[in-house]
């Protein structure tokens, strides 16, 4: 078997993940080969090894110094945080926003807000500009809408 | 009658007992304002990240550091913790991310503890003392530590998980965020590796 397959089936192995038959085969092998023998049996004893290590011990100081530190943060010492870190940072950009757009709605579409009754004033300007250029030109309009009336009259009288 | 009563006072006070607690009952209760749950969290953890910072650094101030930044984290981000995932592996993973900040930080820095001044490789079990097999393989655990910091950061640590920490592949994954696939391929690399460099320093 090729060196570099035979390495990747070392985990398989160990693992006890192969069936009977790809066990039999690489155990066979084992048995042949003393190089391949040695090299499992090497990561055995380093797996067993590293599985008995004592582990290490941070120092004596660890917690009072992490005390300390938490201490120096913003937060109270009795555990409860402040009000904005007990809530993730997206509800409180997304209350602000909804509370934004609340503003601007109150402010745009009130009835009786400043810009509306802006906005009627120019209306009324631009209506009197249109109103204005000649009394005679609304006299003639009149006229012309009064023989209007009576035509249409005499058109329903005529039906009659 | 009094025997229930004290079997029920006893269970009751095991609930209570923060160290009858699962890890992530105990995030539940500190995000609740129990912070005798975190001061738990902090003994549990404190130094199995410890061990695994190490791994990155092998220099203790740096690593109680990056140890201390991480349990800050789990003080001020608690609330982010989801039921999804083991909090080991959340916590780890705060390690991990941390960890490789620091080290992109002092990349320049290199560790020189298991050196000597002239740069000779420190090696402990050349001592002509009588041990016991205790002492020996405490020598041979030192031995493997230090073969394993010259190995390549993604075996070393992918092998430190398995074989140090005994985590299963699926949480090893998560914690790396690397796919399961690799993880073994580098667990099982870095293993052979280390066979080897030990190999070639008995002979």
């Amino acid at each position: 078997m090729d060196k570099n397959i035979f390495e990747d089936r070392i985990l398989a192995y160990l693992d006890g993940s192969m069936d009977f038959k790809e066990r039999k085969e690489f155990e066979d092998l084992l048995n042949h080969n003393d190089s391949y023998k040695s090299l499992v049996n090497d990561i055995k004893n380093n797996i067993s090894l590293m599985k008995k290590a004592e582990p290490l011990k941070v120092s004596k100081n660890f917690e009072e110094r992490l005390q300390l530190r938490i201490e120096s943060l913003s937060f109270s010492n009795d555990g409860k945080k402040s009000f904005f870190s007990s809530y993730p940072r997206q509800w409180i950009f997304s209350g602000l926003s909804v509370f934004g757009i609340l503003v601007l709605t109150f402010l745009f579409f009130q009835p009786n807000s400043n810009l509306i009754v802006v906005d009627e004033n120019i209306q009324n300007e631009q209506k009197n500009i249109i109103d204005s250029p000649s009394k005679n030109s609304n006299d003639e309009q009149i006229k012309e809408l009064d023989q209007l009336d009576n035509f249409n009259g005499s058109f329903v009288n005529d039906k009659k | 009658m009094t025997q229930s009563l004290l079997n029920s006072s006893l269970k009751s006070s095991a609930m209570n007992n923060p160290f009858k607690l699962s890890d992530e009952k105990l995030v539940a209760r500190f995000v609740n304002g129990d912070i005798n749950a975190y001061k738990e969290l902090v003994k549990r953890y404190k130094d199995k990240l410890f061990n695994f910072v190490m791994r990155y650094f092998n220099n203790r101030e740096q690593a109680e550091d990056v140890v201390q930044e991480t349990l800050i984290k789990l003080y001020t981000h608690a609330h982010y913790y989801k039921d999804i995932a083991q909090f080991s592996t959340w916590i780890y993973t705060i390690a991990k991310n941390n960890a490789l900040t620091e080290l992109r930080k002092n990349k320049a820095k290199k560790s020189d503890s298991m050196w000597t001044d002239d740069g000779k490789f420190i090696d402990i079990a050349s001592s002509e003392i009588p041990l016991d097999e205790k002492v020996q393989n405490e020598i041979a655990v030192e031995k493997l530590n230090k073969y394993l910091l010259e190995l390549p950061e993604n075996f070393r640590i992918a092998v430190y998980l398995r074989d140090f920490e005994e985590h299963s592949y699926e949480e090893i994954s998560m914690i790396l965020e690397i796919p399961i696939g690799t993880i073994k391929s580098r667990i099982n690399r870095g293993r052979i590796m280390l066979a080897e460099k030990l190999k070639s320093y008995k002979e």
